[in-house]
């Protein structure tokens, strides 16, 4: 007797709601015009643009770091659902799939788990039965014949290819065949060994030989006869294959029945067409990465176990001074248009830039990683990966501002002070705009080249030097902090539609 | 000796089986993929179309780094440092793209051994059977090359670009989906169309349709929806026959049919009759329903031709594998990578380092075993 969940009835959503991708792809869409824009870029140290939240920065070989040229490795193995955390080998043994959270075979939502009551004997207390139901698409374990299951964490049966045992079959045929081979070749080689026998004790496991005699087990045969490989009955060819059902061509088809290939593709051992048969799939594990520089072998990333916070977090958003376009005026062909960049120092202490003019020619000299003084690369060299030459292409030239400017610390309590004066005593007034706090707006001139077109991106560059002061706690050399003068190549991709 | 004992390797092997549309991806001695996966490559989420044709060698390094990079540490969640790997490549596929894969996978990632095992052959793996005429249709091209007691006869391999792709063409020029999408790309959207709906129609009926007639019973129309505002009618005929276009001959002649029958009559005399009676579908477009019916009726139908009547074979026979054809070259490089023999073929991160070469063929002669 089933007692509740009659509400839902048997209403299925038409096949376009489930199709997650589409959700996804608005989402995408929307935060592709907002996260994605790629106006102020640096270049990576192996010759990627990326931006500045996507770089890191090593601060033992004091340089930018992305995705692409640190190692990743694998910290922690967890559920995306239910934030299980799964030990390595335990990971392994499920197969990366987590033991409790299962999936919708229709929408790859995750499915919940409903009860209702069934009473089998009217004397007995009623039973309580659980089964499993996606609330975004309705789709429930009724529809493969999943079996209700009388406990909610529910040993949800797991489905194989039928074959399997043909296949374990091959396997240990084809592993037996390939350690005969080896048998044999061994066999072959021990003719040369004369009279020594002692490197049999080993090679022919005597030793495990002598321990199965004790323990009164059959011994093994020495020269490979008694060892024979399983036989396997090789696939027949056949002459009858699999014809087109007569109903093929008068059945009408309902789309909302045959799985699409998304679906299929879930179960790769399974790949049911018809949608009624698509079992529920176990969630897919995530893992955290660490991530290392692979010049230094220094962590540049390491997250903290069970927790969303890290233990090692040198992101270069947290070194390098952002910055932000806050004016620019239309850009014209020829000749020479106003910007001002705002530039944020993040660091703890007060630092110094300077600009430097962006040399085309030199862009792909690779500089050696630099080191801090009394400090040894712990690192044995090995191959790195190739830097990536670096193509770019400038529509325009610009003027940076001569000299070296001082740029405050972040100071977080800074923000709710209105009496905050800094001293813009020592500023030229001719490239500080304003300076307030942590931040200083910056004049810039861009002038593009004579043959740019309208409504096309001026592409300029430049290199910005930045102090950065180490406050590392040097276990080899314990001195005081030292600052370092680090280049950036920054471009620029100002917009100019009119 | 221990031969009793379960030989395990000790390092986690990968197969991968790179196709044009869609990777298979899983471990050694598994049963099936952990995954399906859309070969996907993009730097900066621009897509690279065609991977295997792609010149750029910086583009399309960056663009593997970052395949290889989603597979291990989103599908296979173990990280490729001192990892074997076999790939299981089509032995057409360009020579630049498997060293810059190896590259990849030897210098950025520094997997421990790397394995190129050609896919006819490792398909025969899963059969228990050595001597076959594997016909391998995909996505971008069919390719044929027989195996005989093991060893791939490259002197006798054909390859046509009469696979999924054209397939998908024909739906595209046929349907008009142009009309009724907006922002899902048109290839989705022909792909679901081609699996859901279209099959491989018999001969005669096929026959008939090409000349415009009609026939009965008439394949029902299947209303098509997108997004749920705008739909499309796939017309019956249109769902039986756009398959056909793989049986049609060129000007050349050269269809799937004759592929195969070219093959077997440029083949020695005695591998003839056993090639014919152990045929082998593989890749993903044999799938369709009634792709091997319609194939087996038009071999015997073309037999009967003067140019193959003195082949003297009277009968085919197919193999029925024990999974799901797209994924019987990735099972092929499984059970591969589950026996002694990957450690004697496969090459490793130091021989490539020292070589700084891939070598055509897995060899024992070029490197040292591992261990």
């Amino acid at each position: 007797m089933i007692m509740c969940d009659e509400y839902f009835g048997n209403f299925k959503f038409p096949q376009f709601i489930l199709n997650k991708k589409i959700i996804r792809n608005i989402g995408a869409a929307k935060m592709a015009s907002y996260m994605v824009q790629k106006t102020v870029t640096s270049i990576c140290t192996c010759g990627l643009q990326k931006r500045l939240p996507d770089l890191f920065f090593c601060r033992h070989c004091l340089t930018l770091r992305c995705d692409f040229c640190v190692s990743h490795e694998i910290d922690t193995t967890f559920c995306p659902h239910c934030f299980e955390n799964l030990s390595s080998t335990e990971a392994k043994h499920k197969k990366n799939r987590c033991g409790s959270c299962l999936e919708c075979p229709r929408c790859f939502n995750t499915l919940s788990t409903r009860s209702y009551s069934r009473i089998l004997e009217p004397k007995k207390l009623p039973q309580k039965m659980f089964y499993l139901l996606c609330l975004f698409c309705n789709w429930r374990s009724h529809e493969p014949n999943v079996p209700d299951q009388p406990t909610s964490s529910g040993n949800w049966p797991i489905y194989k290819n039928p074959n399997d045992g043909r296949i374990s079959d091959l396997i240990n045929y084809y592993k037996s065949l390939s350690l005969k081979e080896v048998f044999d070749k061994q066999k072959r080689s021990t003719k040369n060994y004369g009279r020594n026998y002692m490197h049999f004790l080993e090679k022919f496991g005597l030793n495990a030989m002598m321990a199965r005699k004790r323990a009164g087990l059959p011994n093994f045969s020495m020269d490979g006869t008694g060892y024979c490989t399983p036989q396997i009955t090789p696939s027949e060819a056949t002459e009858d294959v699999p014809e087109l059902s007569e109903d093929t061509f008068e059945q009408l088809v309902d789309l909302k029945q045959i799985s699409t290939l998304e679906q299929r593709f879930a179960t790769p051992e399974i790949q049911n067409e018809n949608i009624d048969d698509l079992f529920p799939i176990r969630k897919h594990l995530r893992v955290k990465h660490s991530l290392r520089c692979r010049v230094c072998e220094h962590n540049v990333v390491k997250p903290e176990y069970n927790a969303v916070k890290f233990k090692i977090k040198h992101l270069a958003y947290y070194h390098v001074p952002e910055i932000k376009i806050i004016k620019c005026e239309p850009l014209q062909a020829g000749r020479s248009s106003s910007l001002i960049l705002k530039l944020c120092n993040p660091a703890q202490t007060s630092t110094i830039v300077c600009f430097e003019k962006m040399d085309l020619e030199a862009i792909n000299i690779v500089r050696e990683p630099r080191r801090l003084e009394g400090e040894d690369l712990v690192a044995t060299p090995k191959q790195l990966p190739e830097p990536i030459p670096i193509t770019l292409e400038l529509q325009g030239d610009i003027i940076i501002p001569e000299g070296e400017i001082k740029i405050a610390a972040r100071d977080d309590t800074a923000e709710y002070d209105d009496t905050n004066e800094v001293n813009t005593d020592n500023d030229d007034p001719k490239y500080v705009y304003w300076r307030k706090g942590n931040k200083v707006a910056l004049k810039f001139e861009v002038k593009p080249y004579d043959n740019f077109e309208i409504n096309e991106n001026v592409r300029v560059g430049f290199i910005m030097n930045f102090m950065y002061l180490d406050t590392m706690s040097h276990v080899i050399n314990q001195k005081q902090p030292q600052s370092v003068s680090v280049p950036i190549k920054i471009v620029l991709d100002l917009p100019n539609h009119n | 000796m221990k031969i009793d004992s379960d030989f395990l390797p000790e390092k986690q092997c990968v197969v991968i089986d790179i196709g044009t549309k869609y990777t298979k991806f899983g471990f050694a001695t598994e049963h099936s993929p952990r995954c399906i996966i859309r070969t996907f490559c993009e730097i900066d989420g621009i897509p690279i179309p065609d991977i295997y044709k792609y010149n750029n060698v910086q583009k399309l390094t960056l663009a593997l780094s970052n395949f290889m990079h989603l597979l291990f540490y989103k599908h296979a969640l173990v990280a490729p440092k001192d990892k074997k790997v076999i790939i299981v490549e089509s032995l057409l596929s360009p020579t630049k793209f498997k060293e810059i894969l190896a590259k990849v996978l030897f210098i950025t990632y520094e997997i421990a051994s790397l394995c190129f095992v050609p896919s006819h052959c490792a398909s025969l793996f899963t059969l228990g059977i050595s001597t076959a005429l594997v016909l391998d249709v995909g996505y971008k091209e069919a390719v044929l090359i027989p195996v005989c007691e093991g060893v791939p006869v490259l002197r006798l391999w054909q390859a046509m670009p009469l696979a999924g792709e054209i397939v998908e063409e024909q739906i595209k020029t046929r349907v008009d989906i142009g009309q009724l999408t907006l922002n899902q790309s048109v290839d989705v959207i022909a792909e679901d169309i081609k699996a859901r709906t279209c099959f491989v129609t018999l001969r005669k009926r096929a026959k008939i349709l090409a000349t415009g007639q009609s026939i009965e019973p008439k394949t029902t129309n299947v209303e098509y929806h997108i997004d749920g505002e705008r739909s499309v009618s796939i017309l019956g005929d249109v769902r039986e026959t756009v398959y056909d276009v793989l049986f049609e001959e060129n000007i050349d002649e050269m269809s799937l049919t004759t592929m195969i029958l070219e093959t077997l009559n440029n083949s020695n005399v005695d591998i003839r009759l056993k090639l014919a009676e152990n045929i082998v579908l593989i890749g993903g477009t044999v799938m369709a329903k009634g792709f091997m019916a319609r194939l087996k009726e038009e071999l015997l139908e073309k037999l009967k031709s003067s140019k193959y009547s003195k082949l003297k074979i009277t009968k085919f026979k197919f193999h029925v594998s024990p999974v799901y054809e797209n994924y019987i070259s990735w099972l092929g490089g499984s059970i591969f990578g589950s026996t002694n023999n990957l450690n004697i073929l496969s090459q490793t991160r130091e021989n490539y380092i020292n070589e700084n070469y891939v070598p055509d063929w897995p060899t024992t002669f070029t490197r040292k075993k591992i261990e």
